[in-house]
């Protein structure tokens, strides 16, 4: 497992599209600043501007284009019969491909979160730590999820292009099939769009949510995320190359 | 005998045909065996098969006399179809990136980039490389951490002939040096009897025929064919005015597997003797038409 450890994150860190998505993220969270100083005229401050870091990075987007580029990679240039064939198991590379891309969304949102505040704290100044930094991790904690959508739908359709085209599409286009069901079901102590991760991320970035939400979308995050490797798994387990 | 890859009765099907049909291998330690079949008779999945990149329907296979595992794989280098290398790498950061899972440091990296004649290469990015120069960087990693076994299929294509004498030498000397053992699919047949020690015919999922490099060369030496009216009389002179003992009758035709350099003699012997010779001719059976034979055009 080392070995395979060692080996993606060496892939990784000389992988240029981590750098590039890193940089689209922060430009785009910089451009940002105007927009709330001059168009909405509002005032916040370095913390504050990092908690709303998912929200103005377009980071869920572009977490998919990185998983599905980082991870079929491997795929696209035939590399991972070299792998297999070395008498490596599909869960170590499966684990160690989890782990390394795991670890890249972090670092991404990392990156952000320090990008926000210093382009925050410079335009507004640093401001009040309120609830900032719960919010960041509870939306951290969230992003397992997403980032486990993402790297299992890379590894099930093993093709750069449709995963980065599916996986856009399908977070917009579930978010949509929920609300329509919303509509046409009209369930009365539930709401469908409830459910999904888009939901749980605005619940984890609202300071006044109650304890039974945050902690239904908590374990929903990882329910979620632990389905979606599952499936992940089960479609490469017996791959063949 | 030590095996180092042993498969029995190997099956591989998809939907209802069997690509790979009850195919029972044996490669000794030290062999260099030279895989031989059409396009589609199932060399390279069975190739696959033995690394564990497709599963097996049917039948075992063993490596290092044991049950192939994970393990086991990890003392063989490989290269299957079109090398699997990241195009947007130098031929020295392809060899980098697999030496963390294949082992090898620095110094043979390097040494691998001279033997396949990629070291000045420089910081030309693998994806503008040729078709030969992708396929000597593919051998070159699957040579990464001194394999015991090399597993190499279609390694020359696209080669030109100064790099297939080049793969071909780097072969004999692992094989003669380090008793690396090699398993090798070529269409081109002369490459394949340069250097093979033993042979694996296969068509249509089934293997044919297993054969040694010296049991093919005798099947396959020159022989003079004679026809005669009195063959009785002839093969008479033959053993006691010649001493040729190998001497073969079938009809009107005597065929000697040995002697050939005594043609003319062999001719004046016979026309004394009264035999009434009307033919006399060598012939030698092509290895080509050998397999051929064997695997139908």
């Amino acid at each position: 497992m080392r070995r395979i450890l060692r080996f993606e994150f060496h892939k990784l860190f000389r992988q240029r599209s981590f750098y590039i998505c890193s940089l689209v993220t922060a430009v785009l969270l910089i451009l940002g600043i105007p927009v709330f100083t001059k168009i909405a005229k509002m005032e916040l401050s370095g913390w504050e501007y990092a908690a709303m870091v998912l929200s103005n990075s377009q980071y869920t987007m572009i977490l998919g284009i990185f998983t599905s580029l980082f991870i079929c990679d491997d795929f696209d240039q035939q590399v991972l019969k070299n792998i297999y064939s070395k008498g490596y198991s599909r869960r170590k590379v499966f684990v160690g491909k989890y782990i390394s891309s795991l670890f890249a969304a972090g670092m991404m949102y990392l990156f952000d979160i320090i990008v926000a505040f210093i382009g925050g704290t410079v335009v507004w100044g640093v401001g009040e730590v309120g609830d900032s930094i719960r919010t960041l991790f509870l939306q951290g904690l969230v992003l397992i999820g997403y980032h486990a959508f993402f790297f299992a739908l890379s590894m099930i359709l093993g093709r750069t292009g449709p995963s980065i085209a599916i996986g856009i599409v399908a977070t917009t286009m579930i978010t949509l099939v929920l609300t329509i069901l919303d509509v046409i079901l009209k369930p009365k102590k539930f709401s469908f769009t409830d459910y999904w991760l888009d939901a749980f991320l605005n619940n984890a970035g609202d300071s006044d949510v109650k304890t039974k939400v945050l902690a239904v979308s908590l374990v929903g995050t990882f329910l979620f995320a632990a389905v979606f490797l599952a499936v992940g798994y089960a479609f490469n387990r017996k791959k063949q190359v | 005998m030590e095996y180092v890859i042993r498969t029995k009765e190997l099956t591989k099907m998809y939907g209802h045909k069997a690509a790979v049909d009850k195919v029972s291998m044996n490669i000794e330690k030290g062999d260099i065996y030279g895989f031989i079949g059409k396009n589609g008779a199932g060399k390279t999945t069975t190739m696959k098969m033995l690394l564990g990149m497709i599963f097996p329907n049917g039948g075992t296979m063993e490596l290092f006399g044991k049950p192939a595992n994970n393990a086991s794989r990890r003392r063989i280098g490989s290269l299957i179809e079109a090398p699997g290398i990241y195009k947007g790498c130098t031929a020295y950061e392809n060899l980098k990136r697999f030496s963390l899972l294949y082992g090898g440091d620095d110094k043979s990296i390097k040494e691998l980039l001279e033997l396949v004649n990629l070291s000045n290469t420089g910081k030309k990015k693998a994806g503008a490389f040729s078709l030969g120069m992708k396929q000597r960087l593919g051998i070159a990693i699957a040579m990464l951490g001194d394999p015991e076994v090399l597993v190499l299929d279609e390694p020359v294509n696209g080669l030109d002939p100064a790099a297939i004498k080049g793969v071909r030498d780097t072969l004999l000397n692992l094989n003669q040096e380090k008793g690396t053992t090699v398993l090798i699919s070529s269409h081109l047949l002369g490459e394949l009897a340069k250097i093979s020690t033993r042979y694996g015919i296969i068509n249509s999922g089934v293997l044919v025929e297993e054969v040694s490099a010296q049991e093919l060369e005798s099947r396959c030496r020159q022989t003079l064919v004679i026809k005669c009216r009195d063959t009785a009389a002839a093969e008479t002179a033959l053993r006691e005015k010649l001493g040729i003992a190998e001497i073969e009758t079938a009809g009107d035709t005597i065929t000697l597997l040995s002697g050939l350099e005594r043609a003319e003699e062999i001719n004046t012997t016979l026309v004394s003797a009264g035999a009434g010779v009307f033919d006399l001719h060598t012939t030698t059976a092509d290895m080509e038409d050998y397999f051929i034979e064997r695997i139908g055009r």
